[in-house]
């Protein structure tokens, strides 16, 4: 049973005047370091941090979902959050549990005066699972600080952030908790960029790319009718976030002017459009390798990128336009998807998630042959043969096709490609027939 | 069928009737990106700042375009966007009409009324056919560049498009009735002449440099002084436009709103970043006509158009590639999209080239000059000295300074000896060794023969200048005179004084009429000094830098002979002073000739050989038909090096 703010309070405030000691811990605090006392905590006069950097993409999921007032921290909360901070690294979890039976709790952690875990959220997951498997009591060794996290939140996210992000950080974080957490520093507590970089030991300017980076991923959500759906943006391979960075670099080279893009692109819509449709590729995620794979369309350097190639980008671009845009208006939002058949899922994830499925089997087929025909022909115009190797390749090719069959016959744009296949065999004929000439005479 | 249009109250563009595109991700995407939002009715609604509009709007019908959406702007269509739909349909067909000027496919009708307007305004002037197509193209587009090379009558074709555009109804909206020019100092007096010996009348001009005071300046700017507001004719430099900016902007919106603004020699505005060049293009949108003039518009590589095409049409991508793919163009590694660029400015510039002149011919003769014996002891000293080293330079990282500091020790060597004990710092103004590169002459086993050296006295290059000019004298009774170097301007004063009545000397310390520097001798202005050595009857000498007087000066009607008594490596610089004296002539003239003096087996053979190897490169580049790209080619600095070294090395060895 979760205790109420104020009776966590005035256990940590009591236990802050009258309780004994357990060592000191230096702090930088509001601006300074000071010496804190360490204080043995019962487990029950703490809750965890919904901020917790760990499970932010799956705290804001869930209050999507569940549209659940902020500041609400009830059992329900409570025990999700316990569980999502157990799943979020079940391997590193085991080790450290083991490590807690054999040692104990080896460095302080932080927490506010009203008993938020600043610092120390899964050691104290795991105290209570030592406590629940040993049934002995534990208790969670920390610096209670001297103000409640609603009195005084944008200085204790300061010290979140040194503590989960900064230099001395242990980087278990997932890949998304930077964005989130810049965000969150910047958007909801007014920090300035340049204290972000700051806090988090990062050259200036980070803050800006993280926050360009978030608005990417925003917009990628919104594009694909999931916004604030952060988990759509975790694959089962860990998460799509490399392939936003790949997309952010390449549009912001792109748009300043830094690219070198060898002819005049539509400055306004063609940069909208390759980011578009990189959502799609991002959203299909079909490849082997998409990660690498997908780089063809704009990130691979020396103009080896489907964009850099004019007729390779317009044709690639103006067929997804064709084949891709319908389909994905024809999905409809979410929510209707989810009125369709109010009773098949669960969660509002799990809807989004058979939708996207649902999206992927209809585009798979488009979206894979539009990308296989960009990259023959960036291959083809990368690659130099020599007139006779070109030849050879195209006999053999031809040779290929079954001429008795009926397949061949069947399309009339077969019969188109025939005749465009005549005129150039005929004009180099002719020039052999020239040549031969011009030797006789 | 969608429909768009504007409320200005509210400052939005508003699409209805989009059907099922209004859910479309590209418009969704672009709606995002510009704050916008679908009504519940489902209009789209985008906030659009008046500014904005013309763009924006060009946007959204582009990318209606790509979804297939057809829209109907005509009915009810606020003005507004009436203007701008009107602009946009006429500007594909008017760059295709001013593209066929050039290639003078015209509508002759057209064409015979202007050359009747620019003959009867301009009594002064007889134009040949290339500078009146160049006049029609910009009189019909009013917005152009002109990229002719030095000595073409860019001027002349300014100002016949100038007066035909003044000549239609004030109620044309491509009436103009001034001219503000903006240009470099020395080139405001050719556009005060110009106007005189075209007009056959003087204008009312009016300079605003640095030189008037700022509370004059505003006065005038912001149309307080009387008169301000019917002065034909403002010149400025683009130093003054820039600090002055509010004013200029008060200047084309309340006192001269019938403008058309000249950038003179407009590679000035090339850099991407500075702040004239912001200036500038902030400026730009309030001209009535805008007209860019320069023989040299991408001196670095073709990512110096971008500002030109800007200022000419600063709500459109003419240029429409990005900073880093107009480099690569330069640099080479993007070749294949240089037709395309081409292709995209080609209806906004005219380019009169050097072979459509019909220049009369111009000579280089080179004259042998000796150096008695301590002369050659002081060079071979030098010189065993500095050119060894060049090698390491060459090879290794370069310090500039010193490597620059070397050179002109080399050159002052052959050219003068007297200069070795000047400072470097007296020699060129913009050169400052820092204390740490020049070399310690009084260290050298030659030093003593140094101090002894009278130039007056020991240097046969003076004795054999002298009898050149006053050869020349004879002949055609004016010389220009040309020198690198400050210490000789002086001595060619004193050693030639007794040939003319007239000697002046014209240095970047000549002060230009409304200069900004105050401190300039008394003289006389370069200026005055020009006027004289055009009206003296008489015998003339002019003695010149190329460092000061290389650019907007013309001479050519006075004088056809120019001796180098020394030169340097830099081929642009040493080109554009020999334009001085060969360009376009209205009354025909002769042939030129050019004097070089060069002592054999020293750095000067070296610097002739190289300039004459550079001068041909440029010269195609220049003279091709196309955008000419300036660069590299000029200062080839490791290029030179080697050169001395080699020649050093081959004359050891011999």
């Amino acid at each position: 049973m979760v205790l109420s703010t104020d009776v966590r309070k005035s256990k940590l405030t009591e236990l802050s005047r009258n309780g004994l000691p357990q060592g000191k811990q230096k702090l930088f605090y509001m601006s300074e370091t000071t010496s804190f006392d360490v204080h043995r905590i019962d487990l029950d006069h703490l809750i965890y941090n919904r901020h917790n950097g760990r499970i932010e993409a799956e705290m804001l999921t869930w209050e999507q979902e569940n549209a659940a007032p902020y500041g609400t921290y009830d059992d329900e909360l409570h025990g999700k959050i316990e569980k999502l901070l157990w799943d979020s690294n079940q391997g590193r979890n085991n080790a450290t549990l083991e490590d807690l039976k054999a040692k104990g709790q080896q460095r302080p952690g932080i927490v506010s005066l009203d008993g938020v875990i600043i610092d120390g959220n899964r050691r104290a997951m795991l105290l209570r699972k030592l406590e629940e498997k040993t049934k002995t009591k534990q208790y969670f060794d920390a610096i209670i600080l001297p103000q409640a996290y609603a009195d005084n939140q944008t200085e204790i996210v300061r010290l979140e952030t040194q503590y989960q992000l900064g230099e001395d950080a242990k980087v278990d974080y997932g890949p998304l908790q930077k964005y989130l957490h810049v965000r969150r520093l910047h958007e909801d507590l007014n920090i300035p960029e340049a204290e972000i970089d700051s806090l988090m030991g990062e050259a200036k300017g980070n803050a800006r790319k993280l926050l360009e980076i978030m608005q990417l991923m925003d917009d990628y959500l919104e594009h694909i009718g999931c916004s604030n759906l952060y988990l759509m943006l975790k694959d089962a391979d860990g998460t799509k976030e490399g392939m936003f960075v790949d997309l952010y670099n390449d549009l912001k080279r792109i748009t300043t002017g830094k690219a070198k893009v060898p002819w005049a692109f539509d400055a306004e819509i063609d940069p909208l459009q390759l980011r578009l449709i990189q959502f799609d590729y991002i959203r299909l995620n079909e490849f082997d390798d998409a990660k690498k794979v997908y780089r063809e369309i704009s990130h691979q350097g020396k103009n080896r990128n489907f964009f850099s190639n004019k007729d390779i980008w317009q044709r690639f671009r103006d067929t997804h336009t064709k084949d891709v845009d319908p389909i994905t208006m024809g999905m409809g939002t979410l929510e209707a998807y989810i009125r369709s058949d109010p009773d098949a899922y669960a969660t509002k994830l799990d809807a989004a998630r058979a939708r996207d499925k649902a999206w992927r089997a209809k585009v798979s087929g488009p979206m894979r042959g539009n990308f296989g025909q960009a990259s023959y022909k960036l291959n083809l115009a990368n690659q130099t043969l020599e007139p006779g190797e070109a030849l050879k390749r195209a006999k053999d090719q031809l040779e290929k096709i079954d001429v008795a069959g009926e397949a061949v016959y069947s399309s009339e744009e077969n019969r188109l490609l025939l005749l465009d296949i005549g005129r150039i065999v005929f004009s180099i004929k002719k020039g052999f027939d020239r040549r031969s000439k011009g030797g006789e005479s | 069928m969608a429909s768009i249009e504007f409320n200005p109250a509210d400052e939005l563009l508003l699409l209805r009737d989009l059907g099922p595109s209004v859910g479309h991700p590209l418009l969704a995407a672009f709606s995002r990106q510009t704050g916008g939002r679908v009504s519940e009715d489902g209009v789209l609604q985008i906030p659009t700042r008046q500014p904005e509009l013309a763009a924006r709007y060009q946007t959204l019908v582009r990318l209606l375009g790509k979804l297939g959406v057809e829209v109907d702007t005509g009915g009810n269509v606020s003005d507004a966007l009436d203007i701008v739909e009107a602009d946009e349909r006429a500007f594909a067909g008017f760059a295709q009409a001013a593209s066929e000027i050039w290639n003078a496919k015209i509508d002759t009708e057209d064409f015979r009324r202007f050359v009747e307007v620019v003959e009867s305004c301009c009594p002064g002037r007889v134009f040949y056919r290339k500078q009146l197509l160049s006049a029609f193209h910009l009189a019909f587009s009013q917005n152009a560049c002109n990229f002719s090379v030095p000595g073409a009558g860019k001027t002349s074709v300014v100002y016949a498009a100038y007066a035909y555009l003044c000549s239609l109804p004030a109620d044309d909206p491509r009436s103009i009735d001034r001219l503000l020019i903006v240009g470099p100092l020395s080139s405001f007096k050719a556009w005060e002449d110009e106007f005189v010996s075209i007009f056959g009348r003087r204008p009312t001009s009016r300079r605003i440099s640095g030189a008037v005071a700022p509370a004059v300046r505003v006065d005038y700017l912001r149309g307080i002084t009387p008169g301000s507001r019917s002065t034909e004719v403002t010149l400025t430099t683009y130093q003054t436009l820039a600090k002055t900016e509010d004013e200029f902007r008060t200047f084309l919106k309340h006192v001269s709103p019938k403008s058309m603004v000249v950038l003179d020699e407009a590679h000035y505005i090339k850099s991407r970043d500075g702040m004239q060049a912001a200036a500038v293009l902030r400026l730009a949108p309030l001209a009535r006509s805008r007209v860019v003039l320069t023989g040299t518009p991408a001196p670095n590589g073709y990512e110096d158009l971008s500002n030109l095409f800007r200022f000419l049409y600063p709500n459109r991508d003419v240029v429409g590639f990005p900073a880093a793919s107009l480099r690569a163009m330069t640099d080479g590694s993007m070749s294949n999209a240089i037709p395309e660029l081409k292709a995209k400015i080609q209806p906004f510039y005219t380019r009169i080239r050097k072979s459509d002149l019909s220049l009369p011919r111009a000579d280089e003769e080179r004259i042998v000059v000796p150096m008695a014996e301590d002369h050659r002891r002081i060079y071979r000293a030098l010189e065993s000295r500095i050119v060894p080293h060049l090698r390491q330079a060459i090879e290794g990282p370069r310090d500039n300074v010193r490597l620059r500091a070397r050179l002109i020790r080399l050159r002052q060597a052959v050219v003068n000896p007297g200069l070795l004990m000047r400072p470097l710092e007296l020699e060129d103004a913009v050169f400052d060794t820092g204390g740490s590169g020049d070399l310690n002459v009084a260290e050298l086993e030659v030093a003593d023969l140094i101090r002894g050296f009278d130039a007056e006295r020991d240097l046969a290059r003076l004795a054999v200048c002298r009898s050149l000019v006053d050869r020349t004298l004879l002949e055609q009774g004016k010389v220009l005179v040309w020198s690198y170097f400050l210490g000789n301007l002086e001595l060619l004063k004193n050693a030639l004084s007794g040939l003319a009545p007239f000697v002046e000397v014209l240095t970047g310390a000549t002060k230009v009429d409304g200069g900004e520097d105050e401190s300039a001798p008394d003289l006389g202005t370069r200026e005055e000094i020009i006027d004289r050595f055009h009206s003296t009857p008489g015998k003339a000498i002019l003695i010149a830098n190329p460092q000061a007087v290389g650019e907007s000066i013309s001479l050519h009607k006075a004088c056809r002979t120019a001796v180098y008594f020394d030169r340097d490596f830099n081929a642009g610089r040493f080109i554009q002073s020999k334009d001085r004296i060969h360009r376009y002539n209205p009354l025909g003239g002769g042939p030129v000739t050019y004097y070089h003096l060069i002592t054999p087996d020293t750095v000067d053979q070296d610097i002739d050989l190289r300039l004459k190897m550079k001068e041909l490169r440029m010269a195609d580049l220049v003279d091709s038909g196309e955008v000419p790209l300036l660069t590299a080619a000029d200062d080839d600095a490791p290029g030179d090096l080697r050169a001395i070294l080699e020649a050093y090395e081959r004359r050891k060895t011999r």
